[in-house]
């Protein structure tokens, strides 16, 4: 995909996105609504066209050609399933379309059926299936026709969180076992997270990051990623030197502290460091890398939230695991310090 | 309080509302009652008989103005169905486009213009028509029937295509479905209970229409409801009542289908 | 492909609008030649002279107007208004004004009965609406043409019961036109004043009763406004064809009760006065205009207050 934009009317849904999805690899494209991450995955398909820029498979230019001549088939968002056909007729309906032989198609169907565990569900309406097992028959009907690439958009949305769990486990296995591209549209973090070998972040039609799941969480790039994904600290602070990948900041609420760099370096004197709480640790007052006092203490039963009321006025928290010994916490209003680890805190680009 | 206060009560309403249903079928009911009359009036009843519905067979005039209704409806019908589906088809599930609003006012005009004037300026338009072809026959009446049912053709139909998920189509030609094959193995099979429904609509409407047929008819071509009202200047006897009601049970039967037709399908999703 | 992308896009944007014209063509061909562009030969023909056997002569005239207002008497030439064509159209107006009222007097408690019901009792009774609504309308005015007659069945049971000593005159009289309006248009009164009502939230009820409104004030004060939209639609769809009526006021007005439609057909059939029911045709579609202007100017009304 290269230098590709979509405008509606003045909108400009996506802007200049040139992203390189490998073979073979699921691509997730994450990003709040609104983000311009399904008109990607609708342009892949063809449902639009691009305003500018190309769309190209395997070196080939696509951008023009309509959804079915491309070898690109795709999970819709509410499965989209031919209510008039039964399982088996959805499944084979791509091939039939292409014109393969009928004998053909029955073994192709039932080599997909065994595939997503419906055997012996092919003449079932699909109307009488329940919602997870509509998602495997709407699986089965893109993967069916062997595409290139698997578009999904948003496939997990409408299942409960159980469902939800046990289905991206069948996702990311039935992908090892086809060998088939696929991207993967969400919204939701933790999805991206578990399932991708690469994720793009997106926000207001452009990508802010593309990267493993370790990279875009331990390192995000700038203010969005590391907002829009898990819990983070914001520190503001002054560059004091760099050396290599790695940099010493000045923070306003006290202290120095060894942080990694952007790609592309520091852009400028004044800068914030991104700390995930659970990369932080409470420490005696004056001990850690800067003090506080403490505040609200908030259990969540597997971890306990200490806020820290830095003296620059911002607050800071730390994430501590639960132990069965229960090491003594400090009370609230005490003089506490901050201990950060060794490449817990990254300076962001912007 | 002795009696419970209900909030949805207003008192009356409910005779009002039972009394209208009563008025409503009493003159329908009435109707059919003295076609199974044995004397000649409609109003004295003499006994149970059958006599009129067998009269009313044995009038030629009578099946030839039903047969002429039948036909002319079948093919208004047909032809208003097709062009209704095709201008759906053209007016739905697209962003607004230039000329749309138009489209959508003009199928629906026939509605609005008094039945009278549309009849009186079929007269005029055909007559001049007639002269210059020499063509008389019955596909005016077709033409002119066909044209005051496309509106109510297009409404079902319509309705039919809106409620229906556009994604679905999207699917099919996601699995390389050209657009024909798209609109022949998906498009058409849902829409399907929305054209029969706009089909019977058209073909009921037709059936019943008195005012453009008498004007655009010509000599010797009667249809049913025209020949009625012809008949209903003279000493009427309950053969009138007999065709009405055998009239009434072809209406009933195919709007009962109608109705189940055009209620809106259960929700595809589980 | 040498085309780009967005080329490609906008070509395929031209030809779907081509083919929506295309696909709509047919309907709007049909409609054009057999039902709507007729009317403008109507337009035109209210300008022409009458012929001698019906049709018109090809030269200009005012006269088909002039006639729609105005009587010249055969012997002294004399002008005056046409008070037959004036009390016809008053007949009418009046007799459809009296059909929307009545519809609306049964129609309004009938549609608020159904919208009362438990819910999965509703379409029954709303399909009992339709059945006649779809029922041949000439069978409808016949029914009621028997039930009136002076030998009918409700002078026969009044005779017997000893209300009446001799049978009253109720068939070719303004009263049988008023009835068999009424009876015929009624469901197109109840649908939409039930589509309303059926929206209607019953907790506004409530509040009233809980600020001491009585029955009677919360009919008029709350309920009535807030279906206004559903009772403004009734009355346009019963005025609107009740005005132009043709057959009920030839079945049950006997020829005598004449309405504009009759006027028309007269002018067309014994009258040979083309140009006249030409100008008499358009004259209907004004009015019926300004009473659809009417309603599109009143419904906007009404459906914005109802958000104020």
């Amino acid at each position: 995909m290269r230098a590709i934009s979509k405008s509606f009317g003045t909108f400009l849904a996506v802007d200049n996105v040139t992203l390189d999805i490998r073979p073979n690899e699921f691509f997730t494209l994450l990003g709040p609504s609104g983000c311009g991450k399904t008109t990607l995955l609708r342009m892949i398909a063809g449902f639009e066209l691009p305003t500018e820029g190309q769309v190209l498979l395997d070196d080939r230019d696509i951008s023009s050609l309509l959804p079915n001549q491309r070898p690109v088939n795709t999970v819709f968002q509410n499965y989209a399933l031919f209510p008039h056909l039964t399982v088996a007729e959805n499944i084979g309906f791509g091939l039939k379309m292409l014109g393969k032989p009928k004998a053909d198609i029955a073994a192709v169907v039932a080599r997909m059926l065994k595939l997503v565990h419906l055997d012996g569900r092919g003449d079932n309406p699909v109307t009488q299936l329940s919602g997870g097992q509509q998602q495997r028959v709407a699986l089965a009907r893109a993967l069916a026709p062997q595409p290139k690439v698997l578009l999904l958009d948003e496939p997990l949305s409408a299942l409960d969180l159980k469902l939800r769990k046990s289905m991206q486990i069948e996702l990311k296995r039935l992908q090892a076992e086809t060998g088939i591209t696929f991207v993967f549209v969400t919204h939701d973090q933790e999805e991206a997270l578990t399932m991708s070998d690469r994720i793009a972040v997106m926000s207001q039609g452009q990508v802010r990051q593309v990267g493993s799941a370790r990279e875009i969480y331990d390192r995000p790039a700038d203010r969005f990623v590391a907002d829009f994904i898990g819990e983070t600290n914001f520190l503001e602070g002054t560059l004091a030197g760099s050396e290599g990948s790695m940099a010493s900041v000045r923070l306003k609420a006290g202290g120095i502290i060894r942080a990694g760099l952007p790609e592309g370096g520091a852009p400028k004197a004044d800068l914030t460091v991104v700390v995930r709480p659970e990369h932080a640790e409470l420490a005696a007052a004056g001990s850690g890398t800067f003090d506080g006092t403490l505040g609200e203490v908030i259990y969540f039963g597997t971890d306990t939230h200490f806020h820290v009321r830095l003296d620059d006025g911002g607050t800071f928290i730390v994430r501590r695991q639960n132990t069965r010994s229960g090491a003594a916490a400090p009370e609230t209003g005490a003089r506490v310090g901050v201990r950060l680890g060794e490449g817990a805190a990254q300076i962001l680009k912007d | 309080m002795a009696k419970s206060f209900s909030i949805k009560r207003l008192p009356g309403f409910s005779t009002i509302a039972m009394m209208t249903f009563f008025v409503l079928y009493l003159p329908i009911a009435t109707l059919v009652a003295y076609a199974f009359n044995s004397g000649v009036s409609v109003a004295m009843w003499e006994g149970f008989s059958l006599r009129w519905f067998e009269a009313a067979w044995n009038n030629d005039l009578v099946i030839e103005a039903s047969v002429r209704s039948l036909k002319i409806a079948s093919v208004a019908a047909v032809l208003a169905t097709i062009c209704a589906t095709l201008a759906a088809l053209a007016t739905t599930r697209t962003a607004a486009y230039r000329g749309m609003t138009f489209k959508y006012a003009f199928i629906n005009l026939p509605l609005l213009v008094p039945e009278i004037v549309t009849a009186v300026a079929l007269l005029i338009f055909f007559s001049r028509v007639k002269v210059w072809t020499g063509y008389s026959g019955l596909g005016y009446l077709m033409m002119s029937h066909a044209a005051f049912c496309v509106p109510f053709a297009y409404l079902p139909i319509r309705a039919r295509l809106e409620s229906m998920d556009l994604s679905l189509e999207r699917a099919a030609a996601d699995l390389y479905a050209t657009p024909f094959k798209a609109f022949r193995y998906v498009t058409l099979p849902l829409l399907w209970p929305g054209i029969l429904a706009g089909l019977m609509l058209a073909f009921v409407i037709s059936l019943d229409d008195v005012v453009i047929t008498e004007f655009v008819k010509s000599g010797g071509q009667d249809t049913l409801p025209t020949y009625m009202l012809g008949q209903l200047r003279r000493v009427v006897t309950p053969e009138m009542n007999a065709i009405s009601t055998v009239f009434l049970l072809i209406s009933l039967a195919i709007v009962t289908v109608f109705f189940f037709l055009s209620r809106t399908p259960e929700k595809d999703n589980g | 492909m040498a085309l780009s992308a967005a080329q490609a896009g906008e070509a395929r944007q031209k030809k779907d609008i081509r083919d929506r014209w295309l696909l709509s063509a047919p309907a709007l061909l049909l409609i054009l030649v057999a039902g709507v562009g007729p009317l403008l030969i109507v337009v035109l023909y209210s300008f022409l002279a009458p012929g001698s056997y019906g049709d018109v002569k090809w030269e200009f005239s005012s006269q088909g107007w002039f006639n729609v207002f105005f009587a010249r008497d055969i012997f002294d030439d004399t002008v005056s208004l046409a008070d037959a064509h004036f009390s016809i159209f008053w007949r009418s107006i009046k007799l459809a004004l009296g059909t929307t009222v009545l519809c609306a007097i049964f129609g309004f408690p009938t549609a608020y009965f159904i919208a009362t019901r438990p819910p999965h009792n509703r379409s029954v009774w709303l399909f009992l609406i339709t059945i006649p609504f779809w029922t041949n309308m000439l069978i409808r005015t016949f029914a009621i043409q028997e039930l009136i007659r002076t030998e009918g069945i409700i002078n026969s049971v009044l005779l017997k019961l000893g209300v009446i000593s001799a049978p009253v005159q109720m068939l070719y009289t303004d009263f049988a036109i008023l009835l068999g309006m009424t009876y015929v248009h009624l469901p197109l009164m109840v649908l939409p004043l039930y589509a309303s009502l059926e929206k209607l939230d019953f907790r506004l009820i409530e509040a009233a009763y809980d600020l001491y409104a009585s029955r009677f004030n919360v009919l008029m004060k709350v309920i009535v406004p807030l279906v206004k939209p559903g009772l403004i639609a009734g009355s346009i769809l019963v005025f609107i064809p009740a005005l132009s009526s043709y057959v009920i006021p030839r079945v049950l007005g006997g020829g005598k009760n004449l309405m504009i439609g009759n006027l028309i057909e007269l002018q067309f059939g014994q009258g040979r006065n083309w140009p006249l029911g030409a100008a008499l045709s358009v004259t209907l579609v004004i009015i019926v205009l300004f009473a659809m202007l009417y309603y599109v100017r009143n419904a906007g009304k009404a459906g914005g207050s109802s958000h104020g």
